[in-house]
């Protein structure tokens, strides 16, 4: 009658999350086929499928006739025991064949918290969790996404990483291990050659020595290996390939729309936002390209709403001209528009008025920080005027409600920054009320969500030391005592979490043990909170002897050797370094289409940003 | 505006889509077909689809519907044609018609049961299920918003059949469904094994038919 798993799925919540067979799904014959490939997202269905990346990957090895790549996501606690009682090993959506016979297996890194997940994946799928362990050629374990920059907390489980943007390096890796199977290669040898492909990081070609006081002496390149790896980018984003169908989930997802990206990169270089300087250089595609990939999109999935994506939407040069050729279209067929990211200091009535022309949903800003001396130490080029100026155009369009982001614990913060984020909050407060226009009958919500700063490899703020938690705690009780308003709401961060993910962001190899520790200790959603357990990290930790503050709450020179320098993101060590001396003096630096700072970036190009 | 309602089918893999997935995974394919549907008016517009007899998860059928309007008239076959291009694995479209019946006039649905009893084969599965079926009065527990309430089953099951299989037993019969009572065989399998001590190993339902009051095929 039923299979195994049919029995499973009946037990389940959600069993949607593990059937497959959603639309635009691909199902290819496995006799036909040299060339699986298993993306796992390591967290559950409903956020990976949210995922652009991942969408992008699939349709784009799916495009080869002789390649099938199948979605994997991290089952649930339910699915997960079920799956360990029965023996099922994990398998991909698509054939539900387990993954441990794929020819390779790639995980996206898109936060430090889903680390244990991979580890979690690898065993559930019968896979050695160990590079050293794994002794046949497939399947090859490989890893990309923004985490890669720094990978070394997973240096004892991922045969290799890709670093940059996946769109030619993935098949180029898939294409020399064909060669490989054709040639009989042995895992090592298939590493070895993989090493040489421009973006790609094996990291048990490297060895760390360490001095005496804990931090890196070298990394040593062995076997031929380059001695720094170049990430890889798109030079023409506008020609890179996009597909032209998502797979529609059944299911609900956290972002189930259509997604067109606006570019790769960001012009303003906020010193502690780690996308705003990996992705670089900037790069736009074309109103009409992407006016183009908005409409096929919406129209093999039938999707009601399609997304903007981008780090900064209203940075894109082309915006009005996107949104003339997209309105017609979106509004006969009843597609709303949706614009994350948005800037304060560009948006504009008119602006507004486009996006609420099919649906309104409230308005997210991000000032970042409540003063304009921090908001300068952090080069959020945003001064309190355009804040409220924004807020105004919101409130005399009819919206009553506003979210506004703010980060604590940033370098140099005193008492005055921390309660200029209540007072700014407050000031918008006024603002609705001192309005002869504002929205009759009704009062005004001000959101405020308060992340905890974690400084990151390859921002300004690499050298940096995170507040320790109990200061991160006293802060947080500090704002809410200060806040008097009702109308104010107060959203803050648990700060375990953004101390783990400060360790782990700027890791070195040995915090492998404390990963695969915790892992032992029953972490495995850590980004869940009703999954995550403190306590079972810090025993890891302990059990190692390693002291998570080291690595969170230490301040780097200028000169240590950092976990990432043998990995080269296109921006300077040296512009990190004077970005950080100018944070220091409070000076902001202009944004890219102003003067170019000279951050480097624009090497991988080869010729001038703008 | 021009009602219509559309006949398919849910089976295979497409069991385990909600009844709410449904409804969304129909107003895309809606979209992808470019049936012209009439929109609700205000704040958020949507299309207007309803389903006269949500499905459980988990149970296929043969005789799902869904009523919608449209805007300006659409040939029925063309309705067809067009929806089955851009479905899913498992969902297929039968028919569109304008509906015959209100969705009120929805009474009793047909189902077939294939079960199998743990350490049980299909004969003597049959029998103790045959034993079950022969009291002269069957309870069962019924949940409800309001909380559980005491059914009675045994008055409301009808044209019961019962076949051995191999392992397995194939039942089929007719029970009241829509809005003024609505019993699954979920419900009656729970009751066979609570009052029986039977282990059901593994169970699987296909809606086969929908009745309107008079016993014609709703349509």
């Amino acid at each position: 009658m039923s299979s195994k798993l049919e029995k499973m799925f009946q037990k389940v919540q959600k069993p949607g999350r593990y059937t497959g067979g959603e639309l635009n799904s691909v199902v290819k014959d496995p006799a036909k086929v040299q060339f699986r490939f298993a993306f796992c997202f390591p967290d559950l269905y409903e956020v990976g499928m949210s995922h652009l990346g991942m969408k992008i990957l699939y349709s784009l090895y799916n495009r080869e006739e002789n390649m099938w790549c199948e979605r994997v996501f991290a089952p649930d606690t339910d699915m997960e025991a079920l799956m360990r009682k029965e023996g099922v090993l994990l398998f991909g959506l698509e054939s539900r064949d387990p993954i441990k016979d794929f020819d390779m297996v790639g995980f996206t890194l898109q936060y430090e918290m889903s680390y244990t997940a991979v580890l979690n994946m690898l065993d559930l799928a019968g896979i050695p969790l160990h590079t050293s362990e794994r002794t046949s050629l497939a399947p090859i374990i490989i890893a990309g996404g923004p985490c890669a920059c720094n990978p070394e907390p997973l240096a004892d489980f991922i045969d290799l990483f890709v670093l940059g943007e996946g769109e030619e390096v993935n098949l180029e890796l898939a294409r020399l291990y064909l060669q490989a199977k054709e040639e009989g290669w042995t895992r090592q040898e298939y590493l070895r050659r993989a090493a040489g492909i421009e973006g790609v990081y094996v990291p048990s070609l490297y060895e760390v020595t360490y001095r005496a006081d804990g931090t890196i002496q070298a990394v040593t390149p062995k076997e031929g290996a380059p001695a720094v790896v170049h990430k890889r980018i798109i030079r023409d984003l506008d020609r890179v390939f996009f597909p032209d169908q998502f797979v529609v989930p059944f299911l609900e997802t956290v972002h189930d729309r259509a997604v067109i990206e606006l570019f790769r990169g960001c012009i303003r270089g906020c010193r502690f936002c780690q996308a705003g300087f990996i992705y670089r250089p900037f790069r736009e595609k074309r109103a009409q390209t992407l006016n183009q990939n908005g409409y096929v999109l919406c129209a093999s999935t039938g999707y009601d709403e399609i997304s903007l994506s981008s780090l900064s939407t209203s940075d894109y040069s082309q915006l009005e001209d996107l949104l003339e050729r997209m309105l017609p279209w979106t509004e006969q067929d009843k597609v709303n528009l949706s614009l994350p990211s948005l800037r304060i200091d560009n948006f504009s009535p008119d602006l507004m008025e486009k996006i609420t022309k099919v649906r309104k949903s409230g308005l997210t800003f991000a000032p970042e920080a409540g003063t304009q001396r921090m908001r300068d130490v952090i080069n959020k080029n945003v001064t309190e005027e355009e804040v409220l100026s924004t807020c105004r155009t919101a409130f005399e369009g009819g919206y009553t409600s506003v979210k506004l982001y703010f980060m604590m614990g940033l370098p140099t913060e005193t008492q005055e920054d921390l309660h200029g984020i209540v007072d700014l909050a407050q000031k918008v407060v006024d603002l609705f009320y001192s309005l002869p226009d504002k929205p009759k009958g009704k009062g005004v919500n001000v959101t405020i969500s308060l992340a905890c700063f974690v400084p990151k490899p390859f921002t300004p703020f690499e050298f940096e030391p995170q507040d320790t938690q109990e200061m991160l705690r006293e802060k947080q009780r500090e704002l809410v005592g200060y806040n008097r308003s009702k109308k104010i709401r107060l959203n803050y961060h648990e700060s375990h979490t953004s101390f783990l993910e400060a360790v782990l962001a700027r890791g070195d190899r040995r915090l492998g043990a404390v990963l695969e520790d915790a892992w032992k200790n029953g972490c495995k959603l850590d980004g869940w909170t009703e999954h995550f357990n403190y306590q079972a990290w810090m025993d890891a930790f302990e059990k190692n002897g390693i002291d998570g503050a080291f690595y969170a709450n230490r301040t780097r020179s200028y000169e240590e050797v950092m976990p990432w320098d043998h990995l080269d993101y296109g921006v300077s060590k040296a512009f990190l370094i004077q970005e950080n001396q100018k944070a220091r003096r409070n000076t902001p630096t202009p944004h890219c289409r102003e003067y170019c700072s000279g951050c480097g970036a624009n090497r991988l190009i080869g010729r001038s940003c703008f | 505006m021009i009602p219509m309602r559309v006949f398919y089918t849910k089976t295979g893999t497409a069991k385990y889509i909600s009844h709410l997935d449904i409804n969304r995974c129909f107003q895309r394919a809606m979209k992808r077909a470019g049936i012209p549907l009439w929109y609700t008016e205000g704040f958020n517009p949507h299309a207007y689809l309803t389903f006269p007899l949500p499905l459980a998860l988990g149970y296929e059928s043969l005789c799902e519907c869904v009523d919608f309007r449209l805007v300006e008239a659409m040939e029925p076959e063309e309705i067809v044609r067009r929806l089955n291009q851009v479905m899913p694995m498992g969902l297929s479209v039968q028919k569109a018609a304008e509906p015959v019946y209100p969705a009120r006039e929805i009474a009793q649905a047909a189902y077939e049961i294939r079960l199998s009893l743990a350490d049980t084969d299909g004969g003597r599965a049959q029998q103790i299920l045959e034993a079950f079926f022969a009291q002269p009065e069957i309870f069962a527990m019924k949940r409800t918003k309001k909380g559980e309430r005491q059914v009675s089953l045994k008055e409301h099951l009808h044209g019961l059949t019962m076949q051995a299989d191999g392992g397995e037993v194939l039942l089929q019969l007719q029970m009241p469904a829509g809005n003024e009572l609505n019993l699954t065989p979920t419900l009656v399998l729970d009751a066979f094994s609570q009052q029986t001590g039977m282990l059901i190993e593994d169970f699987s339902v296909v809606k086969t038919a929908v009745f309107t009051k008079d016993g014609k095929i709703f349509a």
